[in-house]
């Protein structure tokens, strides 16, 4: 086998040895790329993937130890060697190398004529430790494989491929290129449903699927197929394949109710799937009497794929198990459960007398669903959105009531989800007038509509400008602004936002580089990160790109998370922080005081800043708001960070926080959000009216 | 007197990169002076930081084709730096002139003979 030669990247600050190194393992017969110091060999090794690394230890910019720890927190799961340079006398300096992650060191001076073999060695150490995990799971596969087929799904170019046996199995001549709807022409039409299912769910983040169904064969009459298989994601969480085994099990399942039982429970819960309860719906609305009550609940876990993705699949599959357990101790007897798809859910009331009951119920209800669930002698709280829609009101057939408490679920969900909303006939006007909204934000960036806005902050003792911060806007075409409260959460729930952040955040570097053009070369600039944004593994690369991309030093950027978010998932978004803090750029804490951390804790973050929440300034002329605020700017000074108020509009607010040497302020007293023209314009005057006293 | 560079391992690299060691060569006799000239400076205006990191360069770049004079002096000069101890970094700052002027002319000599 010839192998392409293997692509070294160098990370070294000194021209002499970076140069040498390079020839050195040219020489030898290796692809080599340089970088001049830690954030270009980041940056140089997102865009390369190469297959071994030198680095120096000590560099500008960033150095070896942080680059080690991005580059570790970026690739995630295989391991490139890091080979660290360091000098023989500094012993310390190798304990650290390994501390962050490198493979081994080279010793300075470098012994030239081992160089290469050292690299050799390291790479096929690495390559060894590589196929010996992919052997491992070719072999488990095997001999799973000995009596099955073997199929294999491209979702993104939508092509079946797999052995002779599967295409036995499914009916179907053997072909290449066939696509998925003609691969399964055999299944028994009222099966489909199932399939689609589980599809549509592998597509929502369900790695592991098992499906059986029926599939129809004139020699053989029907036989019964058991699918099992692993979805493969790219770094988006998009889907782009499905991997998996068939086998008949028409012997296995011979008992006619077996099959059903299958058919209709979820075979992760074990509780009924969605064809059972549609059914079970149907026949229970065809049942009522218009006289009696009945009621619909479908609800799901909020931001269930973070959850996931933060556990681990075993962990939160684990953790649905524990949910649909949960539900069938908490709901009443006659009552039925369901899994309607990954994370959502629903339950059939099956009775009740009148509407004060149907609250009771559903807020006991609500009270058992919230309490924590363990895992790993943890304790997990989750949320949860739900609808309601209630027989006969809202509708008398099931398909009218699956409907109407979707819609209700979805509301919940747009308000920020943790809450639960009966179906209302106004919600059917206002999830259309949703959808044309979120249509609408579809095309808003490529029709620049989308505008950034710049929010004056000074000094809190001078009152000179310091910075701004970045607000996005929305210039809807036909309803003028939309308030970003309105469209951040859709933007955010329909995944627009990775877009629109990124355009937020080369906007403001771009009007960072007008500003320190024009004299006003100490101003910074920040950006709000939301919650999706923070969670997609892009954002690392994304600052990185930004930052390669300007003259302007990292620190005057300034990231900016919202204190719950950084609260909720602390461990990992640390590890995250960590990663922009290396690479220079300042961290703040948004609307701090409104979650539960206390300042002690947060100290353990990465931060820079702390943005004391407006509604603390906006209390500030009662004795309660005003001990508030001076705690809050007392323990950040104890503990270095720098306070910035937010919301101040008058000159009472301005003598308080000068008074506790608040650091920056901001508010409408020193300027709204304004056009990037506009803040010039206010810079130049604030500059005028310094110069001119 | 000792010689101001291991022969032996600028033969081997020659051995291992053949006539691209000129080039290599001449640049670290282009930059050297410049780099010495900011130690200097930095000495100067009691520059401790800027120290550390120059004379960590000048010892890596030197040591690494073979110097043997350079760098423990960079060595002496960065441990200065670090510490902020610069009292005596302009004895040694000397030294490291007279040492790399010798080592500038033996390198010289050696491309002129590839």
């Amino acid at each position: 086998m010839t192998k392409s030669r293997a692509l070294i990247l160098i990370i070294e600050d000194d021209v002499t040895t970076r140069t040498t190194l390079a020839k050195v393992l040219q020489k030898s017969g290796f692809n080599v790329i340089e970088a001049v110091n830690g954030r270009d060999g980041l940056n140089q090794f997102i865009k390369h993937q190469p297959l071994l690394v030198l680095m120096d230890a000590m560099m500008p910019e960033m150095d070896g130890y942080e680059t080690i720890t991005a580059i570790r927190h970026y690739e995630r799961e295989r391991a490139v060697p890091i080979l660290m340079l360091t000098a023989l006398e500094d012993l310390s300096s190798i304990d650290r190398a390994f501390e962050v992650g490198a493979t081994d060191f080279v010793t300075k001076p470098i012994n030239w004529s081992l160089l290469s073999q050292r690299v050799r060695y390291a790479i096929r150490s690495s390559q060894i430790e590589d196929d010996l995990r992919r052997s491992q799971a070719q072999l488990n596969y095997a001999q799973k494989l000995a009596k099955l087929g073997y199929w294999e799904w491209d979702a993104i170019h939508d092509q079946v491929s797999g052995s002779d046996s599967a295409f036995r199995l499914f009916n179907i001549p053997k072909q290449d290129g066939i696509n998925l709807d003609n691969f399964i022409a055999n299944v028994l039409p009222q099966d489909l449903a199932i399939i689609q299912q589980t599809i549509a769910e592998a597509s929502r983040g369900q790695s592991h699927i098992g499906v059986s169904f029926r599939v129809q064969n004139p020699q053989r009459g029907l036989s019964h197929i058991e699918c099992i298989g692993e979805v493969q994601y790219d770094e988006n969480g998009q889907m782009t394949h499905i991997i998996g085994s068939v086998q008949d099990i028409s012997r296995l399942h011979k008992a006619e109710s077996m099959i059903d039982y299958q058919a209709n429970h979820d075979n992760l819960t074990d509780i009924a799937n969605r064809s059972f309860f549609t059914e079970e719906l149907s026949q229970h609305c065809i049942n009522l009497k218009p006289s009696q009550q009945s009621a619909v609940i479908i609800f799901d876990v909020d931001r269930f794929k973070a959850i996931n993705d933060n556990l681990g699949q075993q962990d939160g599959d684990s953790l649905l198990v524990s949910l649909a357990q949960r539900l069938k101790r908490i709901t009443r007897e006659g009552d039925f459960i369901a899994r309607l798809g990954s994370d959502e859910f629903a339950v059939i009331v099956r009775q009740f007398q009148d509407s004060k009951e149907l609250n009771l119920l559903i807020s006991r209800f609500i009270q058992d669903l919230k309490k924590p669930f363990i895992i790993h002698e943890q304790e997990l709280f989750i949320t949860y959105s739900m609808g309601i829609a209630s027989y006969p009101e809202d509708g008398t057939t099931a398909e009218q009531l699956l409907r109407d408490a979707n819609i209700a679920r979805g509301q919940a969900k747009q308000h920020g989800g943790n809450q639960f909303l009966f179906y209302r006939a106004e919600m059917n006007a206002e999830a259309k007038h949703q959808l044309m909204l979120e249509n609408d934000l579809r095309r808003a960036l490529e029709n620049g509509e989308i505008e950034v806005y710049y929010q004056p902050q000074v000094d809190g003792h001078t009152l000179q400008p310091v910075g701004a911060e970045a607000l996005v806007r929305w210039n809807h075409p036909k309803m003028g602004i939309v308030s970003p409260v309105v469209f951040v959460p859709l933007a955010e729930s329909t995944g627009l936002i990775v877009d629109i952040g990124r355009f937020v955040l080369m906007q403001a570097i771009k009007q960072l580089e007008i500003w320190h053009s024009m004299e006003f070369n100490t101003l910074r600039v920040g950006v709000n990160l939301s919650a999706r944004q923070f969670t997609q593994s892009n954002l690392i690369a994304d600052v990185q790109e930004v930052l390669t991309q300007t003259k302007i030093p990292a620190r005057y950027l300034d990231l900016e998370i919202t204190e719950s978010f950084a609260m909720s998932n602390a461990e990992q978004n640390i590890n995250i922080l960590k990663s922009l803090k290396a690479m220079g750029v300042s961290i703040s804490i948004d609307d701090f005081g409104t979650g539960y951390s206390s300042l002690a804790y947060l100290h353990s973050f990465p931060i820079d800043t702390i943005k004391i929440d407006r509604s603390f300034i906006a209390n500030l002329q009662t004795k309660e708001g005003q001990a508030i605020a001076r705690t809050i700017i007392a323990m950040a000074d104890g503990l270095s960070l720098e306070v910035v108020a937010e919301g101040v509009e008058d000159e009472s607010q301005i003598a308080f926080l000068q008074e506790k040497n608040c650091d920056i302020l901001q508010g409408f007293k020193f300027g709204k959000p304004m056009r990037a023209q506009q803040f010039i314009d206010y810079l130049t005057q604030s500059k005028f009216a310094k110069d001119t006293p | 007197m000792t010689q101001p560079i291991d022969f032996d391992n600028l033969n081997m690299l020659k051995s291992v990169i053949g006539d691209e060691l000129k080039p290599i060569l001449n640049s670290y006799l282009e930059l050297t002076p410049k780099l010495i000239e900011q130690i200097r400076q930095d000495i100067a205006q009691q520059d401790a930081p800027n120290l550390k990191i120059h004379a960590h360069t000048l010892k890596g770049s030197s040591a690494n084709l073979g110097a043997t004079q350079i760098p423990p002096l960079s060595l002496q000069l960065e441990d200065m730096g670090r510490h902020n101890q610069l009292e005596n970094a302009g004895e040694v700052f000397a030294e490291i002139e007279l040492a790399y002027a010798q080592l500038a002319q033996v390198l010289q000599n050696y491309i002129a003979e590839f």
